[in-house]
């Protein structure tokens, strides 16, 4: 499975995403992901067990985050394994969209509370 | 292959089984899976003018421990070796999703060489086994 959506406690949004987000996982995720993107304010994008991204997965990210930005939600990333921390940082995106190694971290960041 | 999405989905498979097995650490094929992503997305996404289907092609040879990448197609001219990476947005509104292709290429591949011939852009990426 690519992509599991979960609510957790408050009101927050969990994406586990899994796998290869190559070119067909980008393609399989992205309508999820705009799912959640437009009609979740707090996410937070688990990428623990994702073995593979590049840009077409970004897109995804960036897309998403920009959705909930909008709504003046938040989204963070969450434990990218080192090869998709590379292209994380490489890209920039850990400049716009916030990254944390710990699941405490990423939820609390995104919390209302 | 032809210029969509959708046909570059098996490269990746098919690259794993052009390199002799276990010949590269994890690491460097996933750094080889990068490049390759990057140099087949770009051509793509942006060689060909919309609703226009083009060709792309990929070669891969081993040598002397060294994997070699080339990736050629019949677009318009670009070299993603030289080109301007794009501005940095300052802020995630600002942001355009795309972009990061040229950047990831020259991360992944610091050594990739452009060329051009006979209305063909060639893109060249080695990478060492060892």
């Amino acid at each position: 499975m690519l992509i599991a959506v979960e609510e957790a406690a408050d009101d927050i949004t969990l994406v586990r995403l899994s796998g290869r987000i190559d070119v067909a996982g980008a393609i399989a995720i992205e309508m999820p992901m705009n799912v959640v993107g437009g009609s979740r304010n707090a996410v937070v994008v688990d990428l623990s067990e994702v073995d593979f991204m590049a840009s077409l997965g970004l897109r995804c990210l960036v897309q998403c985050a920009k959705a909930v930005q909008a709504r003046r939600g938040k989204l963070v990333l969450l434990a990218p394994q080192p090869i998709v921390a590379e292209v994380i940082t490489t890209s920039g995106i850990d400049e716009l969209v916030p990254v944390y190694k710990l699941h405490a971290d990423a939820l609390a960041a995104v919390s209302s509370r | 292959m032809a210029s969509e999405l959708s046909a570059a989905a098996d490269l990746y498979a098919w690259l794993d089984e052009a390199l002799p097995r276990d010949a590269a650490p994890a690491d460097v094929v996933a750094r080889m899976h990068v490049a390759l992503e990057e140099a087949v997305v770009n051509a793509v996404l942006h060689g060909f003018p919309a609703g226009v289907v083009g060709e792309i092609t990929v070669r891969v040879s081993v040598a002397d421990d060294t994997v070699r990448l080339t990736v050629e197609d019949n677009g318009s001219a670009f070299d993603p070796t030289a080109a301007a990476t794009p501005r940095r947005p300052r802020s995630l509104s600002e942001a355009v999703p795309g972009g990061w292709g040229l950047a990831l290429i020259r991360r992944f591949c610091p050594t990739a060489a452009y060329e051009r011939q006979s209305e063909t852009n060639r893109l060249t990426m080695c990478f060492g086994l060892k």
